[in-house]
This record gives structure tokens, sequence and C-alpha cells, in this order.
């Protein structure tokens, strides 16, 4: 069975590891993992009887992950998912519910696209890509223009200025004007995942 | 031309590099380890890394190629500048904080967060790798360009000593110390570019119609000559001037006899010869005078029949570039007050008037022709082309954009596929990109992307000014439009030159040790380590870097020195197309795409970078700039891939990951979660 496991993973909070946190994230991550309670375990009450050796073993899992220098994403999301193995047996034996904590688990012979998995991993604030639209049929326009008529760059358009000159400089002027409004929408976020807390929020 | 090492210029060039490389030494104190080396721990404040991301862009070719082209052919500079900033919308809105959350230490690592891939990593290794070397090649070259006028060094002496300083700060403390240098860098060309424009402005246009000779119109008939023009005797006389007579036995004149669009007078003044071109209109003939520079088959110069240099019975070539008419309302005191007056100025002129007055003037640009002698003696004509101002204002005659007034759809494609490879490219740059792991969240790589726009974009608006300031500034060097930006500022102070020139070679360093940093990252993290698997403690991932560093800064010396004739932006260009070709599908497709694989992202990326590198390597402007072959001969239609390749690469992403769509990537919360808690 243990080499079947290729992942055990938790949802954190990115708050902090505040209970109420860890529970809201566990929540709100849950929908869009997917769990094999034939296999795993024989109901939801036992979270971890799907793991060799039930939840005494996990220790098995809560090996810090060989201190190395290979830091890589990979590892350390697995090392994570360890730690929070180790975290949720600890609140099991407090007072909250074990149905709040969401671990999962799947196989790596048989993975199917979980049901409510997100749609796309994107993490490009809907204002980031309204902007970039804007900003790409700006230069589209411009380059199309030079290309196909381009005898209307010399067109004089306002203050002796043509159209090459007017437009040019609009399109830099764009650009500056648009990063500032980009950052002045988003002061107040601290470079979270704008795409899950969306959803967080509305579920 | 013939530049005169100036002390000032001396001084302030060492104080600079001094300054720098002891600032890489103290900083290198704080970077022992790898995160220290490759990312700066992360805690580079984000204004400082958005002025550094300046400073990292703004390489030679934006500063000294932009303006030289803008000086030499007006306004097609300005196509650069406009699509090097476009890609940074690409940056903001799309790429940088995945980036910053995907990845550790480079771009690789981003690619291959969700998958944990050997091929990933191999595959963005490689293309970091290749795309870095094109970058470094053009940046060397230009360093060697620089130095001459500067130090009066070679131009190998040049390439060599960039090449060691910038080992030296990468070494020394790694990104730590290049972040440093780039902002240093990045703020002083920003706020000197801003200082020459103002002086520009301050000093406004005045013509000066003296510089270079112009006789005529004189009134020949054409029966008199061959071929229905008059004979060189016939224009000679009416001229008032004697044509040359070759004494010399190295037999340079042959070409002449073929080139009847050139007669050659004896100098007044010494024993050479005064070359013009002559013009036939319909009030009769002008001739405009030239300048010529014979290079025999031994190596030895001539210019205008006399030996290459600048003492006795030597000749050198003329700084160039005038203004010849200014509009009505500035002229009329000329007119007026004295017929003779061959000087007329503006006078202070705003920013908007100064394109106004421009656009209403006539300007000299100067054209090159080349004759070629059977024993291999070459011979380069610069003529000039009085062009109205409007012309230098608008889009179209550089030969790269000539295109878009030719009417040939292949031409127009070609001038499409440069500037989407513009658009795409900046975003996929592994230097540029390796700058979102110095800060410490997605925000802050926001932040410094936003200030990065603002002094990019500022600076380019910039560039449009210098470069037109310069081309009416009467101090350019026909042979090499290149070095416009530092002459223009020779134009107006000496101090000033020395300052400038000094900026244009950190600009060089800046670039340059983003650009190793990158490519030793490659070389220790994704292809030592992630591919093949090698186990580093923490200090000896950092020798294998520094070690890495060094083989590729020597590797850039040789080929700096190699490529010292090849066109810089031209390079760059090749640079943005690989990297665009290469990276950015698969990258973009990673973050939107959840059906993306890992065999995808490789193919993608391979796929793109052989295209593209393969595409110009076919192409007929290499054909004829790089091999010297005939570029009819070229199987391929246009030079620029990016509008092939860049789908090519896409397509290719979406097939290969379609078929091998079964192993599902993490989706990106578990990898943010992974590098958040880690």
């Amino acid at each position: 069975m243990a080499d079947r496991l290729v992942h055990a993973g938790i949802s954190a909070s990115r708050a902090g590891h505040s209970l109420k946190g860890l529970q809201n994230t566990a929540q709100r991550h849950l929908r869009c993992l997917f769990t094999r309670p034939a296999k795993l375990g024989r109901s939801e009450d036992e979270p971890f009887a799907g793991l060799p050796g039930r939840a005494d073993n996990a220790r098995e899992y809560l090996k810090p992950a060989q201190p190395q220098f290979d830091n890589s994403p990979a590892l350390a999301s697995k090392r994570v998912a360890n730690t929070l193995v180790m975290r949720s047996c600890m609140l099991r034996t407090s007072n909250i519910r074990r149905s709040n904590i969401a671990c999962f688990f799947w196989e790596s012979s048989d993975v199917t696209e979980p049901v409510n998995a997100p749609a796309a991993p994107s993490s490009v604030s809907p204002l980031g890509l309204t902007l970039f639209v804007i900003y790409t049929l700006l230069y589209l326009g411009f380059v199309l223009l030079n290309a196909f008529a381009t005898e209307t760059m010399d067109m004089v358009v306002v203050a002796g200025l043509n159209l090459a000159i007017v437009y040019g400089f609009g399109l830099i002027i764009a650009a500056i004007v648009m990063a500032f409004i980009y950052g002045f929408a988003l002061r107040g976020d601290t470079g979270s995942h704008p795409a899950a807390d969306d959803k967080g929020e509305s579920a | 031309m013939i530049y005169d090492p100036s002390s000032t210029a001396v001084i302030v060039f060492f104080l600079f590099v001094g300054f720098t490389v002891g600032l890489s030494f103290y900083l290198g104190s704080k970077a022992k380890s790898s995160a220290g080396y490759f990312a700066a721990h992360g805690q580079i404040p984000w204004f400082i890394n958005g002025v550094a991301f300046a400073g990292d862009y703004l390489s030679a070719a934006s500063f000294l190629g932009i303006c030289g082209m803008i000086a030499a052919y007006g306004y097609d500079g300005f196509l650069y500048s406009i699509g090097y900033l476009a890609g940074w919308i690409v940056a903001l809105f799309v790429i940088a904080e995945p980036m910053k959350r995907l990845g550790k230490f480079t771009f690789a690592d981003a690619l291959d967060a969700k998958f944990d891939s050997p091929g990933i990593k191999a595959a963005a290794g490689i293309s970091t790798l290749v795309v870095s070397v094109f970058y470094l090649i053009p940046q060397m070259v230009g360093a060697g360009v620089l130095i001459q006028p500067l130090l009066g060094f070679p131009h190998w002496v040049g390439v060599v000593l960039v090449g060691c300083v910038v080992i030296t700060i990468v070494v020394t403390a790694g990104m730590v110390s290049t972040t440093w240098v780039q902002f240093l860098k990045g703020s002083l060309l920003v706020v000197f570019s801003t200082v020459l424009v103002v002086l520009v402005l301050q000093q406004g246009f005045h013509t000066d119609r003296t510089a270079f000779e112009t006789i005529g119109p004189l009134e020949l008939t054409t029966a008199e000559g061959n071929g229905g023009s008059p004979s060189p005797q016939a224009i000679a006389a009416a001229a008032g001037r004697s044509l040359y007579v070759d004494q010399s036995d190295a037999g340079l004149s042959a070409p002449w006899d073929q080139a009847s669009q050139y007669i050659r007078f004896a100098s007044r003044e010494d024993a050479g010869y005064d070359v013009f071109r002559i013009e036939q209109s319909d009030d009769g003939i002008r001739l405009r005078q030239a300048q010529a520079v014979t290079e025999t088959a031994g190596g030895e110069k001539f210019v205008g029949g006399l030996p290459f240099g600048a003492g006795e019975g030597e000749r050198s070539l003329r700084p160039v570039g005038h203004l010849t008419e200014l509009p009505a309302e500035y002229a009329a005191d000329e007119t007026t007050s004295e017929p003779t007056s061959e000087s007329a100025s503006t006078g202070p002129l705003g920013p908007i008037e100064f394109f106004d007055v421009l656009r209403r003037s006539e300007v000299t640009l100067w054209g090159s022709e080349k004759l070629v002698q059977n024993d291999a003696a070459t011979t380069t004509v610069y003529f000039q082309k009085p062009t109205s101002g409007s012309k230098v204002l608008r889009p179209g005659e550089h030969p790269t954009f000539a295109g878009i007034r030719s009417g040939r759809w292949t031409d127009r494609i070609n001038f499409l596929s440069l500037m989407l490879a513009l658009f795409c490219g900046t975003a996929s740059l592994p230097h540029i990109l390796i700058r979102y792991y110095t800060v410490k969240d997605a925000a802050a790589a926001r932040k410094s992307t936003i200030v990065g726009i603002a002094s990019i974009g500022f600076f380019y608006v910039l560039t449009l000014y210098l470069g037109l300031g310069a081309m009416v500034s009467g101090t350019l060097d026909v042979t090499n439009s290149n070095m416009a930006a530092p002459l223009l500022a020779r134009g107006i102070s000496d101090l000033l030159f020395a300052i400038i020139s000094a900026i244009a070679f950190t600009t060089v360093l800046g670039t340059v040790s983003g650009l190793i940093l990158a490519s030793s990252g490659a070389v220790a993290h994704d292809l030592l380590g992630g591919v093949m698997g090698i186990q580093f403690s923490e200090g000896n991932q950092v020798r294998v870097a520094k070690v890495a560093a060094v083989v590729v800064g020597a590797i850039s010396i040789a080929l700096g020195i190699l490529f010292q004739n090849l066109n810089v932006s031209y390079l760059v260009g090749w640079a943005f197309s690989i990297a665009a070709s290469a990276n950015l599908p698969a990258l973009v497709m990673l973050l939107f795409w959840p059906r993306t694989t890992a065999a995808g992202i490789i193919a993608s990326v391979v796929v793109g970078m052989f295209s593209s590198l393969g595409w110009i390597l076919l192409s007929a402007d290499t054909y004829s700039k790089v091999y010297g072959l005939d570029p009819a001969s070229s199987p391929i239609p246009f030079s620029q891939p990016g509008i092939v390749t860049i789908p090519l690469a896409l397509l290719t992403l979406v097939i290969v990951s379609l078929l091998t769509g079964n192993s599902r990537p993490k989706t990106e919360s578990d990898v943010e979660m992974g590098t958040k808690l880690a």
C-alpha cells in the first residue's frame, strides 16, 4: 500500500497555523480534492485509515525530508504534506471535528481528474487580464497600421505631431499608466493566490 | 573617425568601474549560500529591484543601438523601443506573480514546479544557455566598440576588460552585487539621459550648411558627355575645380572609373581628393560632398586618397549629422538680414515643439556604397542624403523596416513577426525572469515590475529625443552609428561625454552580469543538480555556479572577439526570437491550461528553440550578413521567425500534452502551499 501512495497532502492555512484558519482553508480546498474512501478507510471518520498502520504509524510519513540542497517545490510540498498529516493527527485528539480536516490521497496507478478540480490553475487577476487584453489590442492596432496602412503614420494629428509619434508615445505612456492602475488596484494584496481567495470567499 | 581618449573620460570611467567592483567585494561577504548567490536571499527591496530591472534590461542594444538607429534613420529605431516596452506588459500582467510563486532560483524551477521532471529542467536549462549566449555576444561586441573611442584600446581589450570585470562582479557576490550594479546603472542611465535630453531641448536646432560642400546647381548640357550625362571634365570646369589624378601606384582609382555617380576633385588643402556625388535634378546638376574610405587587401586604410590618421599628410573621416533647413519662421531672419549667413537657430524648444520643428525642417542623413576592386581593395563611399524632416519622423526608412513600404506581403509579415517577437520576448528572457526571485513575495514582484516599467518606459521616451538630437548634432561617426548617444554628449561637454560613456560601459556590465548569472544558475542548479542529479552541499553548489560563471564568461569573451563585426541589434533580435519561441508558450500554457503535461512542455521548448534557431540560420538576413551568400538563395521567405515559431511551439505543446495527457500535474495551490511552508 505504501508504495501506491504517491502523495499525501492537506490544505493548509496561508494566513497562519491557527486552528480556525486551518479549518477554513481545509474546507475551501476540500472541493478540489478527492478521496477514495473504499480503499483508504471505512468512513470519513477515519481519514487516516488508508495509511499503513493507520494514524499511529503515520510517523513513517512524518520523517522530515532529508536535509539537502534541492529544495524544489515538489519536494517541499511532500514535506509539508507530511507535516500536515502529523498536525491533523494532533487535531484528532482535540475536540475539533475531524471532518473539518481534509486530507487527500491519490494513487499513481489510476488517477482520474477530480470532479471539482479548479478549471485552470491560473493565478492572474481578472483586472490584470483585462488590462493585458486592452494593451494587446492597442499594440496590435499600432503594428497593423504600420504594416498595412503605413501612410496613415505620416498624418499630422495634433500640435504638429504625426500619428507615428502620437501613437508610439501613447503606447509607452499607456503601459506606464496601466501598470500604475494595476499596482493601485492591488495595493492591499500581499501577493497571495487571488483565484483561490475568490473561491474561498464565495464558498 | 578618430577619437582622442580624454583624461576626464578615463578617470570617470575607472572611478565607475572601481566603485562597482569595490561594491561587489563588499557585498560578497553577505552571499555565501545558494539562496544568496542565486536570489540575493529574496531580500532585495522591491523599488531597488524595479530599477535593477531597468538596469538589467536597458542593454547596450537599447542605449547604443536604438539611439544610433534613430540617429541614422529616424523613427524606425523607436519601433524597437515600443516593442521592447510592450513586452513588459506581458511580464507584469501574466508572468510576474506566478513566476515568483512557482520558482525558486531559475526559470526552469518555475516551468518544472508542477512536474519535477529532469527533462523539463534539461530543456529549460539549455534554452536559458542558448538565449543567454546569443544575448551575451552583442553585449560583448558593444563593449569593444565602446572602449575603443573611450580609452583608445583596441576592440579585443575592451571585450576582455568587460569580461573580467563582470566575472569578478558575479563571482564575488552573485545576485546581490549584480542587483546593486544594475540598480546603480539603471538610475544613472535614466538620470543622465534626462539631463542630456534637457540640454538638447535647451540648445534647440541650428542649421549648418558649411560642414559639407554642395556645388551647384550647375547648368550643363548633356550632349557634351557620354551616355546622356556630362563628362567629368565638363563638370569640373563648371565647378571651377580640377579633376584628381591618382599618382600613387596603389591602383586605388580603378573602381572609380565605373562609378559615374561620383566625381573626384584634387583637394585644395592637401594631396588627397574631395569626392562628390553627382545628382541630376530639373534645374541642373548638384555636386554634394561625400567621404571615401579605401581599405586595401593588406589592411591599409586611406581616406580621400591619403593614409588614415590625424597627423600631417593624413586624413580621417569627418563627423556628420546636420540640419540643413529650418521651417520658414526661423529661416526668415537669415534671408532678410544677411543672405550669405549660413546659420539659423531656433533657440530652446519644448518637448512637443521639438518634433513639430523637426518635421518641417530638412536634415542630412548619410548613405553608403561599396566600390569593390579586383585586387580586393574596397572603397566605401559615404554620401549625403538630404531628407525631409517628416520622413525621419515616420517608420519605414531603415532597411529592416523599409519592407512595410514595399507593398510585398512577405516584408509585411516579416515586420509583424519582429514586433511579435519583441512583444513576447521580454517576458521570456532568462536574465529578466531570475530577477523575480530576488524579492520576498509575489506582491513585491508585481511592484518591482511596475517600477521597472515606469523607468524603462521613461527612458524609451528619451531615446527618441536622444537619437534625433544626435542626428542633427554634427558629431556622428559616419561609419558606426552605435556611438550616437555618447557623441551627442561630447558635442555638449567633455565631462558629460565621459559620464555618458562610463554609463554606457556600466550598461554593458549590468546586462552581462545578469546574463552570466542566469547561465551559471542554469548550469549549476538546473543541469548538474536537476538533470544529472548531482547533490551538492550548499557551499559546493555556489562554488560550481561560480566556476560555471567563469566558463560562460570566458566563452562570451571569445565569442565577443570572434563576432566583432556583427551588427549588435541584429543579434539581440535573435535572442528575443529564440526566447519568445522556446520559453513563452510553455510558460503561458503552464499557467493557463491545466492539461499541460511535462512532455508537452519539453517538446514545446525544444521545438521552439530549434525551429527559431534553424529559421534564423537559414534566413536571407543571415545569408547576406553572416555567410556572405546571396540572400535570394535563402529557402526562408522572410527573416524573422517569431510569427511562425511561436505558434508552432504552442501547437506542439497542445498536441503532445493531449497525447500524453494521463499524468496529472499537481494543482498550483499544492505547489504554492509547498513553497510557502517549506
